[in-house]
This record gives structure tokens, C-alpha cells and sequence, in this order.
């Protein structure tokens, strides 16, 4: 799971619906948390550059607690999503405030993001379809 | 406030395996916990619950630095990168291989000691045999475009007499093949190096000298180091043009590298020669050992070589010069050799009693040149035969080192089955291990390049001093440099490659519950490593008879009876007709000398020889009285050398049968010989040869053996 920058939509929604359908029901949190990491990453900057804990704290903020990540988990996805060039860090001192390393997207990160909103929003209306008629 | 960067830190240090994390990972992970400590005590936390909280954060720590790209992994941690896959760029790779190769060598310098010393010897070896080649044959002649060069040479006559291959030209044919030739852009003479006497200011001195006609440094393309070559209007006229042109090593030695040499004058066997210029750098004339101090014009042959040679510039008979030609554009050495062939015949119609069987020979210049060390053949099997002895030694070398790898990799079992667990692909653990070997070349091989150096000025250093400037210099250039490097990557490749493979089939799981290093050595490493001291001793063995074998040659040859005293001999060489002296002030100047030396207190016998035992190669062939005429394939060829009376008390030699010269013989009427014993009891068995006749090739008189 997870493929970004190029995946196609069949890619993506197969790799969920495999990730659904044997996830089984113990820890369906921890594993929704980690099939949409990146997009969630991704969709926090778009519109503007954050540091690491910021965007922790956002997560867990518009999430209403249920979604956390743990700094062990957080940086090295970061670290993974600059490698592939997604997004770019870049450390930055704002007197007074301490020196911080900010991220922000890359144009390809761009378009990764938008290929992966348009892949959740497709699996997403599948899901609920599905659901829909079965309470029909 | 805890410090959050130092707990990091120590936990990080409690998997000393782990590739190491970047310093900016960690300070970027230490303002997180900050940040949030911070934030649980704003929200009502007390110290430890805060704490609590965010030492939960990284529980896990210890998965982050197998995750983490090696952007983000620290560059000069020891237990580095080397345990992560590529990264995907063979340059950043090897860097960091090299980098990693280079800590873990540096941690044994007992061990890089061994294995430089011991590899640099072999590559040393290998590059000072190198050197010789590179000098000798491969660049035998600073020239421009050796490949359009011949050499002309008279061809061997049958029964002529003349054991050598290369017979000299005589000038006037020269002269007259060079006149009337189609084949060559450009044709001159010279002569090999001649002794001659500079009379200068603390005595008379020895030079070598070599007489060329004015187009020889034009032919071969080259431009003076100072002043200018001959010009043509000097040396239209015989004896007319006392010029001379010093090489460059006389120039440093003799002169001091002064540039005012042009326009001074050399005194040279009492003829006063005008410096006009100094060859280029490196030239020693087209010999590709020994080369001359100065080059004078042939037309001053009359006027300084020896009273027997004066007359070389017309007299047919009088052969000293070899030719060299630039062939022109398309035009074969085949082609050269016809044209030549039919300008010698009619020379031999139109000069018949000295042209009578005599031709031109036409070779590549590199024949030439490599006949003067011995034939192609010869040197080839010289050269062949040094580089197997040399690379035998760095074939022991390798695999003492290939040895010590093997024991190495062994002891670093658990190291390289944790990189192999954390997700290190074989090729990468074989790269890295290649990468160290490397290294160990690389360094071997700088080791090398100063062993072959001063191999090199060992060997030079047998030349004498005083002809040091005349002889060739090693040639320690790109190419030696570039043949040093590839050996050590191929050494490299030999000795590294093995224990690299043996060292990335490592078993994690052994490798990894093994307690101590030694306990995986696998029955495999070890047969290995007896195969490797096997061909170790096997190798030495080999080497040490070779040298056994060589020394014991040389002691023998110590050893081996001359045939002649050489306790408490004397020899002083010297050339009267040098000094322009004809043949009857000659003989009369021998006959005084040998008086006033016999008269000196000391001298107990004295006599004069052309030659020393064991100076001279066969010369001339002899014809027996009486034998049937042999084929040239059969001829008797003997060293000949004309002796005055005494010679062989003072020398020590016994006359075992007949007598000694005496002054009656040396009547010319009467032509006598004495000869050893080899001849001897060839031609005449049994004892009886005094009495007997024989003949030089060529002489109309039979001489009779009286010893």
C-alpha cells in the first residue's frame, strides 16, 4: 500500500480493497492509519510548508485524537517522501523561535497528491456504494 | 528539561550494528519530544508523566535507522552504510565503500602494514621489470614516426669473413645509393660510437663520437635542445667542417648545462671541433642503449678517425657506416629493398673487386634497434622471462594477502551477517569487500611505484658513472604509471574477490548466534587457506631454486678458471692511432711504451694486445689447409687477437705445445699463429697441429700454427 507518484487508479483501489478485505477487525485504526499516512502528510502541505511536530499535532487535532503518529513513525515517512522527491525539507530559523526543519511539496508531490485525493475519493464512493445497496 | 538528544543518542548506541543516524535526524527527532514534553506540561502534566509520555514516543526507536534513507545516515559512523542496500548510485557507493574500507583498515595497521609491504614489493617488482621494457622496447627512440624509419645495412657476404649480421656500409656506396634512390623522403649515415680523446684542461678525457652525414637529424625528425643541427654548405667538402653537435647528456655532465656551449672549441684526437648545437633531450643516437657524447660530421672521417680508417669516405673497402631512412608516403620496406637491390648491383658491376657480392640490406629501424640488445628474440625472451620471475612474486604476495583476508573475513562473520540481516544483498557485502582490497591495492600500489623507482635506480646504478650520460634512462612515464594501476586493480580483483565471496555466504543466523568470531571457520575457508599456503610455498619454492640456481651460477662464473693469471695484472687501454700517428709511427710508439713500462721498478713482464680474453665475440671465420670448403652455415669462426712477444708469460697463459711469438715473427713474410686448444683438438686430432696451415676468410696467405 501506499504507492504514490504515478500508480494507477486500479493499483490503488486493489491494494486497498486486499488491505480491507484481510485486515480482519482487531486493528482496523492502525491499519487505516498506515494505508493513508502519505496522503494525509501530502494533504497537510499543500497549502503551506510545516515542521514534523506541526504537522503531528494537525493530525491529531483535525482527527479528534483518533489518529496519532509516534515520532519513530512520522520522520522516517517524511524522510522516505523526500527521497522520492515528493517533498523537500529544509531547515529554516525564524528569531525568536528555534531553528526547525519545515517541509513543503515538490510539483511532483503535487501531483502525487492529487492522483492519491482522486484514488481515496473513487474508493471511498466504491465503499459506500457497496455499503448502500447492501442496507437497501 | 530532560535532554532529549542524549537520550536519543544512548539508545541509538545500544545497536552499535545499526547504521548510524545523521546528526540532523536526531536534532530534528530531540525538538519533537521537546515540543511535545512542553506541550504535556502546559496541559497539566507533571514532570515524570511528561517525561513517561515521550520516552513512549520512541519505544521503537531502535526500527528507524534500518528505515531511513542514507541521505539521512551518518557519513563517518564506522558501522555506516555499508550494511544498507545500494543506494542506487555506483559513485556514492563506492565512495562510501571506500570510506568504510578505509576505517576498517586503519583499525589493523599490523595488518595494512603486511599486506602493502608485501603486495607493494610485487607491484614494485613488476614495475621496475615494466620500466626496463617501457625504456627498451616499447619506446626505443624519441623520433618522430618510428614506423617510416628503415635501417640500411650491407648484407652478409658468404665467406666473407665477417661473423656479424649487420655489416657497415662503406660511404661512398652510401653516397651513391643515396644519390640515386626513389624510396626515401630523406637518407643519412652514421657511425656507431667511436672512441676519441678530448684534450682538455685536466688531461686527455675519453669521449664517444659518432660521424653522421647532415641530413641524420632531419631524417629522424628532431630539433635541437640548443644552437642547430649541421647545415649542408658545412660539410660539402672532406675535412672542411670541424663542427660538432654534443648530446644532452654530455652537455649536463661534461659542460654544466651552460648555454654558452655553442661556438666554444673541443679539442678531439688533435682536430679542433667548433660546438655548433646539443641534441634534444633523451637521444642517444640510434642505439637504443649506449649512445654517443658528441656527433661529428662523417666528411671529418679523414681527419679524426683512426690512421686504418682514414680513407672510409672513398675507399670502397673501408665499411664503418650504417644508414637510416625516412620512406616515402605509401612507399614499403619491400619496395626500398628492390629499388636498392638493383642501385647495388650496378655498383657491383661497376666496382667489382669491393662490391663483388655485396648488397643492402633495408629493416625497420626497430629491427635495428633491437638488435643491438640482443634480437627481438632475444630481448622478448629476456623481458618474458624477468616478468614471470616478478609476477611469481606478486603471485605469493596475493595470495599471502588473499590469506590474510580470509582470515580477516572469518573474524568478521557477526559484523557482516548483521549488514546481510538488515537487508544487505550479497553483491553489495562483495562490494564492499572489493572496495577494502581495493584500497589496500591503491595504497600498495603508491608503495609500489617508490619500490619501482628505487628498483629501478638499483639497477641503473650498476652503470659506471663516468658513462652514466651515454647510457638510457629509465623511463618512468604515463604508461608505467597507467600498468601499475591496472596490475593493482587486477591484483586486487585476485586476491580480493575469493574472500569476498567466501565472506557473502555467510549464514546470518550462524553468523549472528556465533560468541566468538572464530567459531563459524568453515571447513570450506579453511581447505581454502591451506590451498593458498599450498600455491604460497609451492610459489617461494619455485622462486627460491630460480635464485639458488642464479647465485650458484654466479658464484661459478667467480670461480671458473680463466685460463690466465689475473692476480697482480694490469691493463691499460689505449689506441695510438688515434693521434693520427700512421701505422709505422704507431708500431713504434707500442715498441717504446712496452720498453719504458718494462723498465719501471715493479713491472715484472709487459706486453700489448688487441684485445683481452673474453672482450671480443667471434669475428673472423679461418679456412683449414687441406679441408674441404664448408657451408656458410659451418664456417670456423674464431676470435682473433694480435698480440706482441710476451704476451703470454705476462698473462700468465701457458703454452702447453709448439712455442711463443718471438721477433722473428714479425716478418710479414712469414704469417704465424698460435691457438687454443678448443681449435685444436677440433680440426686437428691427436695432438698435431703444429706445423698446420690455415687461413683468415678473405687473406691469401695460410698461416702456420707454431703453438
Amino acid at each position: 500500500m501506499g504507492t504514490v507518484g504515478g500508480g494507477c487508479l486500479t493499483e490503488h483501489v486493489g491494494a486497498w480493497y486486499i488491505g480491507v478485505a484481510y485486515m480482519g477487525t482487531h486493528r482496523p485504526n492502525h491499519e487505516w492509519k498506515k494505508g493513508s499516512a502519505e496522503l494525509l502528510i501530502l494533504s497537510l502541505l499543500e497549502q503551506q510548508s510545516r515542521h514534523g511536530y506541526d504537522i503531528a499535532k494537525l493530525i491529531e487535532a483535525r482527527s479528534g485524537g483518533s489518529l496519532r503518529f509516534h515520532v519513530t513513525t512520522l520522520y522516517p515517512l517524511l524522510y522516505r517522501l523526500e527521497e522520492e522527491g515528493l517533498v523537500q525539507g529544509k531547515w529554516v530559523e525564524k528569531p525568536p523561535q528555534r531553528r526547525r526543519r519545515y517541509y513543503h511539496l515538490t510539483p511532483e508531490g503535487r501531483r502525487a497528491l492529487a492522483q492519491q485525493r482522486q484514488s481515496w475519493r473513487e474508493f471511498v464512493a466504491a465503499i459506500g456504494r457497496v455499503m448502500e445497496s447492501e442496507h437497501a | 528539561m530532560p535532554d532529549w538528544k542524549t537520550e536519543i543518542e544512548n539508545r541509538l548506541k545500544a545497536f552499535p550494528s545499526w547504521p548510524a543516524v545523521d546528526h540532523d535526524v536526531i536534532q530534528e527527532f530531540a525538538q519533537h519530544l521537546e515540543d511535545r514534553y512542553r506541550e504535556l506540561l502546559s496541559s497539566g502534566h507533571d514532570e515524570p508523566a511528561a517525561r513517561m509520555a515521550v520516552l513512549a514516543e520512541i519505544e521503537n526507536l531502535d526500527r528507524v535507522p534500518p528505515q531511513l534513507p542514507s541521505s539521512k545516515r551518518e557519513r563517518s559512523h564506522p558501522g555506516g552504510e555499508p550494511g544498507m542496500p545500494s543506494s542506487g548510485s555506483l559513485l556514492a557507493d563506492l565512495g562510501r565503500d571506500l570510506r568504510h574500507g578505509w576505517r576498517m583498515i586503519r583499525r589493523s595497521p599490523a595488518f595494512m602494514l603486511f599486506a602493502v609491504l608485501s603486495l607493494g614489493l610485487g607491484i614494485g617488482a613488476n614495475t621496475t621489470v615494466f620500466t626496463i621494457i617501457n625504456t627498451l622496447l616499447l619506446h626505443p627512440l624519441p623520433v618522430g614516426d618510428l614506423s617510416e624509419l628503415v635501417a640500411l645495412s650491407d648484407t652478409p657476404v658468404k665467406g666473407a669473413g665477417q661473423a656479424s649480421s649487420e655489416p657497415p656500409l662503406a660511404y661512398a656506396n652510401f653516397q651513391d645509393y643515396a644519390a640515386q634512390q626513389k624510396c626515401f623522403q630523406s637518407v643519412a649515415a652514421f657511425t656507431w660510437p667511436q672512441v676519441l680523446t678530448l684534450e682538455g684542461e685536466n688531461g686527455p678525457q675519453r669521449m664517444f663520437g659518432e660521424l653522421v652525414t647532415q641530413p641524420y637529424f632531419s631524417t629522424l625528425g628532431l630539433q635541437p635542445a640548443l644552437g642547430r643541427f649541421f647545415l649542408p654548405s658545412e660539410v660539402r667538402e672532406p675535412g672542411s667542417a670541424p663542427v660538432a653537435i654534443l648530446s644532452y647528456g654530455a652537455w649536463q655532465t661534461r659542460f654544466g648545462g651552460t648555454r654558452d656551449v655553442p661556438g666554444r672549441t673541443l679539442e678531439l684526437n688533435h682536430v679542433a671541433f667548433t660546438v655548433v648545437g646539443v641534441a634534444p633531450k633523451g637521444f642517444l643516437g640510434l642505439s637504443a642503449v649506449f649512445g654517443p657524447d658528441i656527433w661529428l660530421p662523417a666528411t671529418m672521417a679523414e681527419r679524426v678517425l683512426p690512421a686504418e680508417f682514414r680513407s672510409a669516405l672513398s675507399d670502397r673497402s673501408k665499411a664503418i657506416f650504417y644508414g637510416v631512412a625516412r620512406l616515402r608516403t605509401g612507399t614499403s620496406v619491400q619496395r626500398a629493398q628492390a629499388n636498392l637491390n638493383t642501385l647495388s648491383a650496378a655498383l657491383a658491376q661497376d666496382y667489382p673487386e669491393t662490391n663483388l657480392g655485396h648488397g643492402v640490406r633495408v629493416r625497420p629501424i626497430t629491427d635495428q634497434l633491437y638488435s643491438t640488445l640482443g634480437g627481438t628474440g632475444g630481448l622478448a625472451l629476456a623481458s618474458t622471462v624477468l616478468l614471470v620471475v616478478v609476477m611469481l612474486v606478486l603471485g605469493i604476495a596475493c595470495s599471502n594477502v588473499a590469506n590474510l583476508l580470509l582470515a580477516r573475513a572469518t573474524s568478521r562473520r557477526q559484523e557482516i551477517g548483521v549488514r546481510l540481516a538488515i537487508g544487505a544483498g550479497r553483491g553489495r557485502v562483495i562490494r564492499q569487500m572489493l572496495a577494502e582490497s581495493l584500497l589496500l591495492t591503491l595504497v600498495s600500489c603508491a608503495a609500489g611505484l617508490g619500490f619501482g623507482y628505487a628498483g629501478c635506480r638499483f639497477v641503473w646504478s650498476f652503470v659506471p658513472p663516468e658513462v652514466a650520460h651515454n647510457m638510457v634512462t629509465p623511463r618512468l612515464d604515463v604508461g608505467v604509471l597507467a600498468f601499475a594501476v591496472v596490475l593493482s586493480l587486477l591484483t586486487a580483483a585476485v586476491f580480493g574477490l575469493t574472500p569476498a565471496l567466501r565472506a557473502s555466504r555467510t549464514d546470518v543466523v550462524t553468523a549472528l548466534k556465533e560468541e566468538t568470531p572464530a567459531a563459524g571457520r568453515s571447513r570450506r575457508i579453511d581447505s581454502l587457506t591451506q590451498l593458498l599456503l599450498a600455491s604460497q610455498v609451492a610459489f617461494s619454492l619455485l622462486c627460491l631454486i630460480t635464485a639458488a640456481l642464479f647465485f650458484r651460477s654466479i658464484e661459478r662464473a667467480y670461480t671458473i678458471d680463466p685460463g690466465f693469471q689475473t692476480g697482480h695484472l694490469g691493463m691499460v687501454p689505449m689506441d695510438a692511432s688515434q693521434a693520427g700517428y700512421d701505422p709505422t709511427r704507431v708500431k713504434e710508439f707500442y715498441r717504446l711504451a712496452r720498453e719504458r713500462v718494462s723498465s719501471l721498478p715493479g713491472v715484472a713482464s709487459v706486453s700489448w694486445a688487441s684485445g683481452m680474453p673474453f672482450w671480443n665475440g667471434p669475428s673472423r671465420s679461418v679456412e683449414i689447409e687441406g679441408a674441404e670448403p664448408r657451408a656458410k652455415s659451418e664456417v670456423i669462426s674464431t676470435v682473433e687477437i694480435t698480440v706482441d712477444t710476451g704476451y703470454f708469460s705476462t698473462m700468465g697463459i701457458p703454452v702447453v705445445g709448439g712455442r711463443t711469438f718471438n721477433d722473428d715473427d714479425r716478418k710479414e713474410s712469414h704469417s704465424v699463429a698460435i691457438i687454443n686448444q678448443a681449435l685444436a683438438a677440433q680440426h686437428w686430432p691427436g695432438g698435431n697441429s703444429i706445423g698446420e696451415h690455415f687461413r683468415f676468410t678473405g687473406d691469401k696467405t695460410w698461416r702456420e700454427v707454431v703453438g
